[in-house]
């Protein structure tokens, strides 16, 4: 069957130096005599470490539970001492640190007790909990977790696997596909089970026929329940980015802040599938992974290398020639030069090159932008690369997100094209990591000012309460002072009647006081209730102290007020 | 080699902050990655690159101009030579004595004699051109503390060019540092200009000096001798004046005819089109978007065509042949800085260089050349042509995905 391929703008055609390890097989690398297991294995977020120093761990046992959302478990890749707890140079273009278990292996590699996990028996969210335990994440290089991708929901009309490997020189995913098509197409079934997919499309780029033929026997022999189509893709950098692969199967464009799920569409790297494979069947948690070892060096290869190993220790294995200057992790096009080589290798590694300057020759100068518009063209993200360039140089950030900069997937390519030799990509990690400075500044800004408006409110409020209180109980007071007062009055009235001349006094006095009463409260008309109350309070107060004199009720609450009354009458 | 190396580092720290000629750096610089290619850079992804190059952009430019330059010398010097012989005087100034000292004479019907002759019309031109523009050049790196830019070698080549051939050296001088100053480096050089550097000093000696750059007098290098270029003679006379002139079509094609140094021969232009779009340095899309535009905006006229405005009336064909329209189409249009950036904004960009090139030289016949001042004209709108492209773009995929 000759299906309908689509095309997505751009892309380059970078020597694809695949030749030198894809012919050799993957072997098991040696032990190294200690391994670094960073927590943080997925993007965003570490695990919590649940091992001590000194404990004996076996081989797949569980050494960092899963925290957070975006969390997955870490696992020990093999049985021995966890010697030491804590921070340890990454696989980081700035060499950043971070919290890692350090295990000394026993060399015995005994595996802890496992058991494969029923599907049949088991729901949905049991399975992407077994996967997230498992550690399963993306293995493409991005390493986001698994189970978040297959969480997002069901009735996925299309997996899309991705084995089109477009950077060059890497071939482990060549390599996995030709030696375990079957685990891998069993992965991919699985995969399909859970999101719920009616297809699954395997796009393989065309200059690995080996491996298309190899995944096409495993589908024959599988012989899986939905239709299952391994598809060469043409070779074009970057054919292996989600995006870039989802459009040449599918035809689906998937725009500006989209992802895939949202069109029905849902992509899985091979050595994800194989992973998810190990994991549900055999009940065995990531603990390792395949790495391309190869560029300037005598004996390049393939290995399955335990998560943390450290990368210096591999070294050996391919050979490098004296001329090596630095070691790259990745590609070519995106990846980056190690500036430590005791980082480990992570769940995300997939290749080590050894870089000469024959091979891998200083970029030249930066010349001046001439707008010739080659970037633009060679753009597989269709966003005008120049465009972005001026305003990131300029730092006009705000223009550069609007002509699109978060849609750039970093691939390199108009960097690769440039004719003025600029590294155009780095202004725009540069103007990424700006704008997300940005962004947090203003959020701790956001947050501050919320706190401080939330103190504010609060204080304001205890306040009220507080007058309100008071008010109360001098509203109580009062009314208990009103009370006595009726009795004084009675008591003068009844003087009066015995002396008219004192209790004239004592009436014109009693009147005299009302009105200076009633005259007082003027400038508090307009007061606020908890100003008001505060009178009140002072008010009770000095009724207190005088010792029942009548006061004149103030404010709004109405105890007061009916006190006045009842005491006017 | 090596020594020339210990040299250039030996002299090296002189140039840097606190050393003696610090200023000069940009020279020291130019001088060295003239000889070397540096290794200072960068060192992230990507690890490997195309192997196109700016330099090699720039000089494939000037290698798609030999055919012009060539053809320059040759025509030059062979209109020269024909005047020459039809005036009967010989040339008394020192081209007429060198060209004497080594017997090489004025025969027209000599193609070397000519070739020489033209040389010697269009090496002096050049020669200021390139010594007042790099002069300006490295003053505005020296100060700047940036590159001097390979760039300025088309610049002066194609200013040069689209000079008449006795064109006075002291004007050529103001011309280019017009162009390079004001046409680029008060913009921040290389890259950042808005217009075309060589064309916009051609347009100052056109509008400050007329007399020397239009009319009948100035297209052949030799005094009182008056012959019109075909553009000129459609301005007055329209198609008849042409053919009574006894230039054939075929004739303006190869360009044997008056004019600048390097426009008469559409031929040459086109070998060196088609290199330039076989190595794809420069856009078709630009190219198609002026030929669109001439072919429609010439039909339009041809129907409107009356005898107020002869130009009206020339097909399109013609107006290919004659002044410097394919030159610009090929040289100056396509220069990528001060030309649109987006593949359909190109073609609107080449349109509307058409359009105004045609409509310039048929409705106002004060000036002939319309494609100089057409190019200039589209060189303002480029910006808001790719503005109004990315825009409708960007409006056009929101609606299609809110649609879907």
């Amino acid at each position: 069957m000759i299906r309908k391929l689509f095309k997505f703008h751009g892309g380059v055609h970078p020597e694809p130096h695949k030749s030198e390890s894809a012919t050799a097989a993957i072997r098991p690398a040696p032990m190294p005599s200690e391994l670094v297991v960073p927590l943080r294995q997925s993007t965003r977020a570490a695990a919590r470490c649940i091992v001590e120093v000194g404990q004996h761990v076996l081989k797949g046992q569980r050494i960092g539970e899963a925290e957070g959302k975006l969390g997955t478990a870490v696992h020990a890749p093999t049985s021995g001492e966890v010697i030491a707890i804590g921070d340890h140079p990454m696989a980081h273009p700035s060499g950043l640190t971070a919290p890692a278990v350090h295990i000394r292996p026993d060399g015995l590699d005994q595996w802890i007790d496992l058991t494969p996990f029923d599907y049949d028996a088991n729901d949905r969210i049991s399975m992407l909990a077994n996967l997230r335990d498992a550690g399963i994440v993306g293995m493409g290089g991005a390493a986001f977790p698994s189970h978040i991708k297959l969480g997002t929901g069901i009735g996925i009309e299309t997996l899309v696997i991705n084995g089109a490997e477009c950077e060059p020189w890497i071939t482990c995913d060549d390599r996995l596909m030709r030696e375990r098509g079957n685990a891998v197409i069993d992965g991919a079934a699985i995969l399909a089970e859970v999101i719920g997919a009616r297809r699954v499309l395997i796009g393989i780029e065309d200059n690995k026929p080996e491996a298309v033929e190899s995944m096409r026997k495993a589908v024959a022999e599988a012989r899986p329940a939905l239709p299952m189509d391994v598809i060469a893709v043409p070779s074009l950098y970057p054919a292996g980015g989600e995006k870039q692969l989802i459009r040449v199967l599918t035809g689906i464009e998937i725009p500006h802040g989209k992802l895939g799920g949202e069109f029905g569409v849902q992509c899985f790297n091979t050595g994800t599938a194989h992973a998810v494979h190990r994991a549900v069947r055999f009940g065995e948690p990531l603990v390792s992974r395949i790495v391309t070892l190869t560029g300037n060096a005598d004996t390049p290869g393939n290995y399955e290398v335990l998560v943390g190993t450290p990368i210096q220790h591999l070294l050996p294995l391919m050979g490098p020639r004296p001329d090596t200057d630095r070691f790259l992790l990745g590609g070519p096009m995106m990846g980056f030069a190690l500036t430590d080589l005791s980082v480990p290798i992570v769940k995300g590694s997939n290749c080590i090159i050894a870089a000469s300057p024959t091979l891998f020759p200083p970029p030249p100068a930066e010349l001046p932008c001439i707008r010739c518009g080659e970037c633009a063209r060679a753009c597989p993200a269709e966003l005008q690369p120049f465009e972005l360039y001026w305003f990131s140089r300029s730092r006009n950030f705000g223009k550069a997100q609007e002509y699109h900069l978060f849609d750039c997937i970093e691939c390199g390519c108009c960097s690769y094209v440039c004719p003025s030799h600029i590294p155009l990509v780095d202004y725009y990690r540069f103007a990424k990591s700006e704008i997300w400075a940005r962004e947090r500044e203003s959020a701790a800004a956001d947050q501050a000012r919320d706190r401080f408006e939330f103190r504010n409110y609060r204080q304001e409020r205890e306040k009220t309460e507080k007058a309100a209180k008071l008010a109360a109980k001098a509203a109580e007071t009062k009314a208990k002072l009103a009370e006595t007062e009726g009795v004084d009055n009675k008591v003068q009235v009844a003087d009066g009647s015995e002396d008219p001349k004192k209790a004239l006094i004592a009436a014109a006095l009693a009147r005299a006081k009302q009105q200076k009463a009633a005259i007082k409260p003027a400038n508090t008309d307009n007061l606020p209730p908890e100003a008001e109350a505060e009178i009140a309070e002072i008010e009770a107060r000095r009724q207190k102290a005088l010792g029942g004199s009548e006061p004149k009720p103030l404010g709004v609450l109405t105890t007061d007020n009916n006190g006045g009354e009842d005491k006017q009458s | 080699m090596s020594r020339m190396r210990r040299f250039l580092d030996s002299i090296e720290p002189q140039f840097h902050k606190g050393g003696r000629f610090e200023k000069y750096y940009a020279v020291y610089e130019m001088v060295d990655t003239f000889m070397y290619s540096p290794n200072n850079s960068t060192r992230t992804a990507p690890h490997v690159r195309d192997t196109i190059d700016l330099k090699r952009m720039m000089s494939y430019v000037v290698v798609a101009l030999i055919p012009c330059i060539i053809w320059a010398w040759f025509n030059s010097g062979y209109q020269a030579n024909l005047a020459l012989a039809e005036l009967g005087v010989a040339r008394d100034d020192w081209r007429g004595g060198l060209l004497s000292m080594f017997g090489i004479g004025f025969n027209p019907s000599n193609p070397f004699a000519n070739l020489v002759h033209g040389f010697l019309l269009f090496l002096p031109i050049y020669l200021t051109t390139l010594i007042v523009g790099g002069l300006w050049e490295v003053l505005f790196a020296t100060v700047r503390n940036h590159e001097v830019n390979e760039g300025f070698l088309v610049t002066s080549m194609l200013f040069t060019l689209t000079l008449p051939p006795e064109m006075p050296l002291w004007m050529v001088a103001v011309g280019i540092s017009f162009g390079v100053v004001i046409g680029k480096e008060v913009f921040g050089g290389t890259g950042k200009n808005f217009l075309n550097p060589a064309l916009t000093g051609r347009a100052f000696l056109y509008f400050a000096y007329p007399a020397e750059i239009s009319g009948d007098q100035v297209w052949v290098a030799v005094d009182g001798w008056s012959h019109a270029t075909p553009l000129g003679l459609g301005e007055t006379g329209g198609m008849a004046a042409i053919a009574e002139s006894g230039l054939t079509w075929w004739q303006a094609f190869v360009g044997l005819m008056p004019g600048s140094l390097g426009e008469t021969s559409t031929l040459a232009i086109l070998i060196g089109m088609a290199f330039l779009l076989y190595t794809r340095i420069a856009s078709w899309r630009i190219m198609l978007g002026v030929v669109i535009g001439v072919i429609a905006t010439s039909l339009l006229f041809n129907l409107l065509a009356s005898d107020a405005r002869p130009m009206m009336a020339m097909p399109f064909y013609w107006h290919f042949v004659v002044g410097g329209l394919t030159f610009g189409l090929v040289f100056m249009a396509t220069d990528p800085v001060s030309a649109s950036m987006t593949n359909t904004g190109r073609l609107v960009f080449g349109i509307l260089i058409g359009f105004m090139t045609v409509l310039i030289r048929a409705i106002n016949p004060a000036f002939p050349e319309g494609i100089m001042l057409a190019i200039l004209f589209a060189n303002l709108f480029a910006p808001l042509i790719d503005y109004v492209v990315i825009q409708s773009n960007i409006r056009r995929r929101e609606r299609r995905h809110v649609s879907a």
